[in-house]
């Protein structure tokens, strides 16, 4: 039988794509790499070429390669680290510096802190989804939230100091609505990759995840 | 070999990519502007700073020119001044500005500010009061369309009048054997301001009916800072009398008109 081209993994099932089940992987290649998925349909493995292409590809070539969950998780935790003195541990410290100079931020500290902590959460969530249908919503959420957050605290970007009789403010609100363009590309990545996963379920698990 | 990837897929990491080379760009063009900011330079122009008389509107004038030089690669783009001068009191004495300036890359470019100060603003204080002025100004100024600096400043500043301490003195009035009445006056003040009067001051004498009893024209020439001392007599006609009248003077001279109170004749 003669599945088609690549795109035709489109036909996997789509019952099981969102589950994490065993992995669509040869055993031995992917020791201590934990599943995702239901058994993956023979489509999955399938090298180019069809049907008969598996004489020259063994049929158990792992064409994907998915961490298990709990490794998505510990990796994801250590990933959250960095993101969170990115988003809180820096601007804490910042804010925290620029008093000791007699600089008045515009920013709302607590705020600031506050969606830090959630967007890092959520960019790990993404982390951890990759391998299921949830990526896509997630890391779009995520680079939303992204947008949201420059976008919003872009009208508090300001500092002050006094010196001597004279005041001194920089606004730079117009950097953070510039910054703001960086995840906006991540939202269309993040759609693209959820009508991909719409159309074609886990077409795109050969690619994220070679083996 | 695999399976090229799928056009979404491909899309996607595409524009993945792409958000990480506009975080580079972004980075790059932001660590520029700061750096050629943190090289701009502001300066007074030394031969700018003026203070001129304008006619006809008794308001003084004053200009400053600002140079700021861009030695960086981006413009500089709504440099702007503007100021405010306010009496002891809180009343609005000068206001002033500067137009929008923008600094090309590489290049210096200076802002004109001018501040007008109504002399007669506050019955006339300014004009016969040496006062500690409070001086406001907010500057603005945008680097490579990135930070926008604002710049406030308030400081005190004393003014020198131009008619400080003006007295027009009526002598007793002394009748004069033809019938006519001698009425000297003198009148002295002292020029503080940074420019120098020259015009006339004409004195009027006025009975106590207000009728005008006479007139005199006398030439004024003081330089800046320095004294006037003046002095005029008026013959009156005896039909005049001044007694329980006044004198009153009127400046003309340098685009100043400005009558001073009147004084009263003993």
């Amino acid at each position: 039988m003669n599945r088609g081209p690549v795109g035709a993994l489109a036909e996997a099932p789509r019952a099981s794509y969102g589950s994490m089940g065993p992995a669509p992987t040869a055993p031995g290649r992917t020791a201590g790499v934990a599943a995702w998925n239901a058994p993956a349909p023979p489509e999955f493995f399938r090298p180019p070429g069809g049907d008969g292409a598996s004489d020259q590809f063994p049929a158990a070539a792992p064409t994907v390669r998915i961490p298990s969950l709990s490794r998505r998780i510990a990796f994801g935790a250590l990933r959250l680290l960095p993101l969170l003195t990115l988003y809180v541990v820096f601007p804490y410290l910042g804010f925290q510096g620029l008093t000791q100079y007699g600089l008045v931020e515009g920013l709302p500290l607590s705020q600031v802190l506050f969606f830090g902590v959630g967007l890092a959460i959520l960019s790990t969530a993404a982390y951890v989804a990759r391998p299921t249908r949830a990526f896509g919503p997630l890391s779009t959420a995520s680079s939303l939230a992204k947008v949201a957050y420059l976008l919003y605290f872009a009208g508090f970007a300001w500092a002050a100091v006094s010196v001597s009789t004279a005041t001194v403010r920089l606004d730079f609100g117009t950097l953070l609505e510039l910054l703001a363009l960086v995840p906006a590309f991540g939202v269309a990545a993040g759609v693209l990759t959820t009508v991909q996963d719409v159309r074609h379920p886990g077409e795109r698990l050969r690619f994220d995840y070679p083996a | 070999m695999g399976p090229p990837p799928p056009p979404l897929w491909r899309a996607a990491r595409l524009l993945r990519l792409l958000g990480y080379v506009a975080l580079a760009v972004l980075v790059a063009f932001v660590g520029s502007a700061i750096y050629f900011a943190a090289h701009a330079r502001p300066s007074i122009d030394p031969g700018s700073d003026s203070a001129v008389l304008v006619a006809s509107n008794s308001t003084v004038e004053i200009t400053v020119g600002l140079n700021l030089s861009n030695p960086g690669a981006y413009a500089i783009t709504g440099v702007g001044i503007s100021a405010q001068v306010r009496l002891p009191d809180g009343g609005l004495a000068a206001r002033g500005g500067s137009p929008i300036v923008t600094v090309a890359p590489g290049s210096t470019a200076t802002v004109p500010v001018h501040i007008w100060m109504a002399l007669n603003a506050e019955s006339d204080l300014l004009l016969t009061h040496d006062v500690h002025l409070v001086e406001s100004f907010w500057a603005n100024a945008t680097f490579a369309s990135l930070f926008t600096l604002q710049v406030n400043d308030t400081q005190n500043r004393s003014w020198g009048a131009p008619f400080y301490q003006f007295n027009a003195t009526p002598g007793t009035p002394v009748p004069e054997a033809n019938g006519t009445v001698l009425v000297p006056v003198t009148m002295s003040w002292q020029d503080s301001a940074p420019f120098g009067e020259t015009g006339s001051l004409l004195l009027q004498v006025l009975s106590s009916s207000h009728a005008v009893c006479g007139t005199s024209t006398v030439p004024v020439d003081v330089a800046a800072g320095g004294p006037a001392d003046l002095s005029t007599a008026f013959y009156l006609s005896g039909s005049c009398d001044p007694s329980g009248g006044t004198v009153v003077a009127t400046f003309t001279g340098n685009g100043l008109d400005y009558t001073f109170p009147p004084e009263a004749i003993p």
